[in-house]
């Protein structure tokens, strides 16, 4: 009988031995331990609740979810406080490093998004600003096909010579280009005279071309209303201003940094009426001619 | 001196053979695993954490450091779990570095296209979109 107390004791105290080791922690340790795992399984939720996150951190996430499954292990299966709350640490750590990258790549296509609308608001302003879409460097010659019937687009007969002139010139200096820019009177809608002017400006082109001009050399383009060179109250002023304006030009390899003045004269006699625009603006193309040389 | 007769036995010499490749094999990992922390920790300072993330930063300064004198004593259990954190936490200070200077290129950027539009806007006050 004693033998069995004395061995029954024994198993008692090596339980509690035991036990003490391995099987219950201090409270203070599981507290600790408790503390390091939850503070790491919310820093990988909160990662994990971030859709960027699983977009361009997943790895780093699934590194942050490896590391506390082992701290998890790590103190259920040996209570090793150390190695649970250290590997708990790297879990955090690593869940933290997830979100960051993923809020840098956020900002990242944000950046590129920006970009792209800040390209587009300048091609709209660029647009905008330069009246003339074509550049005309250097304008060497400068012709008036005015006398336009009301509402025609064919080339009037008056304006024959002029035309042939233009054909010449285009045809002795293959390395230029020309710009063709149709004009109406004010009578009709602003939206009528702009499609009347192109198709005034198109049967220049169409004529340039029967003479042998090749079309690549030809930008069309419609001012309609906008740029009258004579009175609009005057039948005479109207017929001047039913017109189209031809421009030639060195090509951008000859000629490089006049095409802002080119540009500017082909729209800047505005409202100022008469014939003094017109003889100013030959003016100026005359001192491009001379400043290429 | 050392009795002759201990390494006799070819067991023995293999045992022994095991213990010196397994240390070497602990110093190695350690070794490497402080190369890769320093790395880290270099890499931070390079992207500018020092500035944009400097308590992440010194902490994984001070790990790597706490680790190399760990290693240096021996205490090669210790000098991995530093060296292993401070790994982390440089990762970490250059991850919030980079993320802070991605969110301040958004933030310029975006002003700036503000300020476009608002002045293409006063321009054009006829335009709508």
């Amino acid at each position: 009988m004693k033998h069995i107390i004395r061995s029954a004791t024994g198993a008692l105290v090596v339980g509690i031995f035991v036990a003490g080791c391995s099987s219950t922690p201090s409270a203070s340790d599981q507290a600790a331990a408790d503390t390091a795992i939850g503070n790491a399984s919310q820093a990988i939720d909160r990662a994990s609740g971030d859709p960027h996150v699983a977009k361009y951190a997943s790895s780093e996430l699934q590194r942050a979810s490896d590391s506390l499954g082992q701290a998890k292990t790590a103190w259920n299966d040996k209570h090793d406080l150390q190695t649970t709350t250290h590997l708990a640490y790297l879990a955090q750590q690593r869940a933290a490093t997830a979100q960051e990258l993923a809020n840098q790549r956020t900002s990242e296509e944000r950046v590129a998004a920006e970009a792209t609308r800040r390209d587009r608001a300048m091609a709209m302003v660029a647009e905008r600003r330069t009246p003339p879409a074509v550049e005309v460097p250097g304008t060497s010659m400068a012709q008036s096909l005015a006398g336009f019937g009301f509402g025609k687009a064919k080339v009037p007969t008056q304006a024959k010579s002029e035309l042939s002139e233009v054909a010449n010139t285009l045809k002795n200096n293959p390395g230029q280009v020309v710009v063709i820019e149709g004009h109406t009177d004010s009578v009709g809608s602003p939206n009528y005279n702009h499609s009347l002017a192109m198709k005034r400006a198109e049967a220049v082109r169409a004529a340039l071309v029967r003479d042998g001009v090749e079309s690549s050399r030809i930008t069309i383009q419609s001012q309609g209303e906008q740029n009258p060179v004579a009175s609009n109250d005057t039948s005479a002023g109207r017929k001047e201003n039913r017109r189209v304006q031809v421009m030639i030009g060195n090509t951008n390899e000859t000629a490089m940094g006049s095409s802002q003045a080119g540009a500017a004269t082909a729209s800047g006699s505005g409202e100022q009426g008469g014939q003094k625009g017109q003889h100013e603006q030959k003016g100026q193309n005359a001192q491009d001619g001379e400043r290429q040389q | 001196m050392m009795p002759a007769h201990l390494f006799h036995h070819p067991s023995r010499v293999l045992a022994a053979c095991c213990v010196l490749a397994l240390s070497a094999c602990a110093n190695e990992a350690l070794n490497n695993q402080l190369a890769n922390s320093r790395e880290a920790v270099d890499q931070a300072k390079i992207a500018g954490a020092q500035e944009r993330a400097p308590a992440q930063f010194d902490t994984a300064v001070d790990k790597l450091n706490q680790a190399g004198a760990a290693a240096e004593n021996r205490k090669n259990k210790d000098a991995m779990r530093l060296a292993q954190e401070a790994q982390v936490d440089a990762n970490l200070a250059r991850a919030t570095n980079d993320a802070m200077q991605a969110r301040l290129a958004a933030i310029e950027i975006q002003k700036s296209n503000d300020a476009l539009r608002a002045e293409y806007l006063r321009a054009h006050p006829d335009y709508k979109r």
